[in-house]
């Protein structure tokens, strides 16, 4: 991907590989000293072989110049162990076949000298012949080394220009790249593989002279081909002996690539902002334009806190080194408020995702960011009105147990002295007179418990409850003592499984169901009840039996309705509320409510509650 | 023999009446006497104005307060009480329609000694003022205080 870094000012593409190996390689084909060795070499021989003969007597110089070539050749060919080997020899030759034997007079000065300057000069021969043995060799390597290299990197297209700018030298690789075989391109002005308008912009020419300048220097661009087509391409330009080494590669595949991480970004539905390490911003796609309301240009290059309310600047700092210290995909600022600033000043919360990544360029965090104004808008409108929703419920709750509270006010006066009176009227008043106050103060009694009820059924629809586990054996127990059953016999088929329930809303269940079962049973019969619990399925199914006139099968779902009562032969003090609280309260606790009925015979209502975890 | 005297606050004289009613069959040797308002009430412990007579209008052993009262409502009263150093520690027992868990709680953290809601039978009275006149009057001791 292309990044254009802030401060650098020059475009700098992912490097392609093994491009600095390449750049020494070209540099050591230009090296300077193997052409002066071998020229010192070439001229050293015959110039040592003269001056030899020179200092020699006449009817020697055949043979001397024998020997000396005989040096010259060995260091020429085999370096300087041959080049010594020679000398030796043509020291042993001329003292065997010229010199006199010993002892003939063989010390003669001027013969030891002869012999000195011969090793002398052959050793000098030899060390020049083996340094140019070397140079050439070395120089043949580093050749077949560098062909090898810049053939096996055909996607490289190598080039030398010599200083004026024309191509004198042109690899397989410039042969694919451009289309043009060496022999097309030789000696023609490298400005032919510049498009026309860099060519009138004068690029080919800047960039000699920067390479020049500064040693080396890298553009990308689009390149002429032969065929007329202009890929995009990476090209380094260094100076070399003989004038500039220029590599080129194509950058298409690269360029797609990037391409297509441009357009991921720039098609993404939030706003993405691309970040590298210190902190500033080098990528940014339209959402983040209309986002932030700057323009791409004015974002590039600048720090990305220049995204955020002034206040929060600093501390974004310190949590992005963090966040860059141990980089990991994730929400940032989880569970914070997160707010951005628009251009002209303006703030708007936002949620953004972060995703580090690194390239060969860096490490980078794309920021994903969302502005959330319209959810936070309407999570405040839904949040407003469910207060409001709650304060009615709370309003209504207090006006009906106002209303509860102030009807049962008149109904105690009336009750109260419709009671007194009775007391103070004992043997003023007929029976017939005495018995309607009674009938008043029953009545009053019958709507007290009315009220009652509701209020109760009420509490047990709205009141938030506890759930905790719930023992019947006792609760029942409990029941019993506070609503004793003179008559009837209650029997507990015990032990009661316990419950995962709610004391109250269960005693409710239980006062209520009870209740039902002692008092609708026919006036001549004895109330016999029972209460038993039976488990399944992690459900407790408590169960209430009674004797009692039972309920026909039309009538088994409506009496859990509040009000309903069952026209009958029995008349009841009941105010249709107990089974609705019932049903209710067992609602409440997860469960359900039933009833199986003889009508005539017997009822049994039941109710299925959570097992209580052991 | 010191009286046992009960001090009534309600503004209802209905309420006021059914309550006299049954004391009067329920508490055996108690007395109760009866004030409108919550500022009545203050006055009469304070024995001021109409109140100076205390032959008339003995010192009482327990104040029973209605809460809902126009002007000066039970609570206020209740804490008026409770800041007089003469009267600080009588017992106070709240006796009210409602049953709502914030005025207990708020009259249990006002430092009311008793929570009552009137029942809605005269019977049921009855009982309750039997109660309250076997505890408070006769069992209850309260610390004595200079007055």
């Amino acid at each position: 991907m292309k990044l254009r870094l802030r401060g650098s000012g020059r475009p700098v593409t992912a490097r392609p590989l093994g491009l600095r190996r390449l750049r020494r390689y070209s540099s050591r084909l230009a090296a300077p000293t193997t052409g002066r060795i071998a020229l010192a070499g070439y001229l050293a021989g015959p110039a040592v072989l003269l001056a030899h003969a020179f200092w020699s007597r006449p009817f020697e110089l055949g043979s001397v110049m024998l020997y000396t070539a005989a040096v010259v050749v060995a260091g020429r060919l085999g370096g300087l162990p041959c080049g010594l080997f020679a000398t030796a020899v043509g020291l042993g030759g001329m003292a065997w076949f010229e010199l006199p034997p010993p002892g003939l007079g063989v010390e003669a000065l001027e013969d030891k000298l002869r012999l000195l300057r011969f090793a002398g000069l052959g050793g000098l021969i030899s060390y020049l012949s083996g340094r140019l043995h070397l140079e050439l060799r070395g120089e043949r390597e580093g050749e077949d080394y560098l062909r090898h290299f810049t053939q096996a990197v055909r996607d490289y297209g190598i080039m030398s220009l010599d200083p004026e700018g024309r191509v004198s030298a042109w690899n397989e690789g410039q042969e694919r790249l451009t289309g043009y075989a060496a022999a097309e391109i030789l000696d023609q002005p490298f400005e032919r593989l510049f498009p026309p308008e860099e060519r009138d912009r004068g690029t080919p020419q800047r960039l000699l002279r920067e390479a020049r300048e500064k040693g080396s220097v890298e553009l990308e661009g689009r390149r002429l081909l032969k065929d007329g087509r202009q890929p995009w391409c990476y090209t380094l330009v260094s100076p070399s002996e003989s004038g500039y080494t220029v590599v080129t590669q194509d950058m298409t595949r690269q360029r797609r690539q990037e391409e297509r991480f441009r357009l991921a970004i720039e098609s993404a539905p939030s706003g993405m902002v691309l970040v590298d390490e210190q902190g500033a911003i080098v990528l940014v796609n339209k959402q983040a334009e209309l986002l932030f309301g700057y323009g791409r240009e004015e974002l590039l290059g600048r720090r990305v806190e220049l995204l955020l309310p002034e206040r929060l600047r600093l501390s974004h700092t310190v949590y992005r080194e963090r966040y860059q210290a141990q980089p990991s995909a994730r929400q940032m600022g989880q569970g914070r408020e997160l707010l951005a600033r628009r251009k002209d000043g303006t703030e708007f919360p936002v949620e953004i995702g972060l995703n580090p990544f690194r390239s060969e360029e860096g490490r980078f965090v794309l920021a994903a960011v969302v502005d959330v104004t319209e959810r936070k808008k309407s999570e405040e409108r839904l949040r407003k009105a469910n207060e409001a929703l709650e304060r009615r419920v709370a309003d209504l709750e207090e006006f009906s147990y106002t209303i509860s509270h102030d009807l049962r006010a008149p109904l105690r006066s009336i009750e109260g002295f419709s009671r007194i009176l009775l007391k103070r009227t004992e043997g003023k008043l007929g029976a017939e007179e005495r018995a309607l106050l009674d009938r008043i103060a029953r009545a009053v009694n019958g709507m007290d418990r009315l009220i009652e009820d509701v209020l109760a059924f009420g509490r047990a629809t709205r009141k938030p409850i506890e759930m905790t586990n719930v023992d019947l054996n006792f609760l029942v127990e409990d029941v019993l003592a506070r609503y004793p059953a003179s008559a009837a016999s209650i029997r507990v088929i015990g032990p009661l499984a316990p419950v995962r329930g709610n004391e109250g809303l269960v005693t409710q269940i239980l006062a209520n169901l009870l209740s039902n079962a002692v008092k609708f049973v026919p006036p001549e019969r004895r109330p016999e009840v029972e209460v038993s619990t039976r488990k399944r399925d992690g459900w407790v199914r408590l169960m209430v039996k009674d004797n009692g006139i039972g309920i026909p099968a039309a009538f088994r779902e409506r009496i859990f309705r509040p009000f309903e009562r069952i026209p009958g032969p029995i008349a009841h003090e009941g105010t249709g509320m107990g089974l609705a609280i019932v049903r209710k309260a067992a609602e409440r606790l997860g469960g359900r409510v039933g009833v199986e009925s003889e009508p005539g015979a017997w009822s049994l209502f039941w109710v299925d509650l959570p097992e209580a975890p052991p | 023999m010191k009286r046992r005297v009960i001090l009534l606050a309600d503004d209802s004289e209905d309420d006021r009446f059914l309550v006299g009613e049954a004391t009067a069959s329920g508490c055996s040797g108690g007395e109760i006497v009866m004030v409108e308002t919550g500022q009545k009430a203050l006055d009469y412990l304070a024995g001021a104005g109409e109140f100076a007579d205390r032959k008339r209008f003995p010192e009482p052993g327990l104040l029973l307060l209605d809460l809902k009262m126009p002007v000066k409502s039970g609570f206020e009263t209740l804490e008026e009480v409770r800041r007089s150093q003469r009267w600080r520690y009588l017992p106070v027992v709240v006796l009210t329609a409602s049953s709502q868990p914030r005025d207990i709680e708020k009259a249990y953290r006002l430092l009311a000694n008793g929570y009552l809601v009137k029942p809605s039978t005269l019977a049921e009275l009855t009982d309750m003022m039997r109660t309250v006149c076997d505890f408070w009057l006769k069992l209850n001791r309260i610390p004595e205080v200079e007055s």
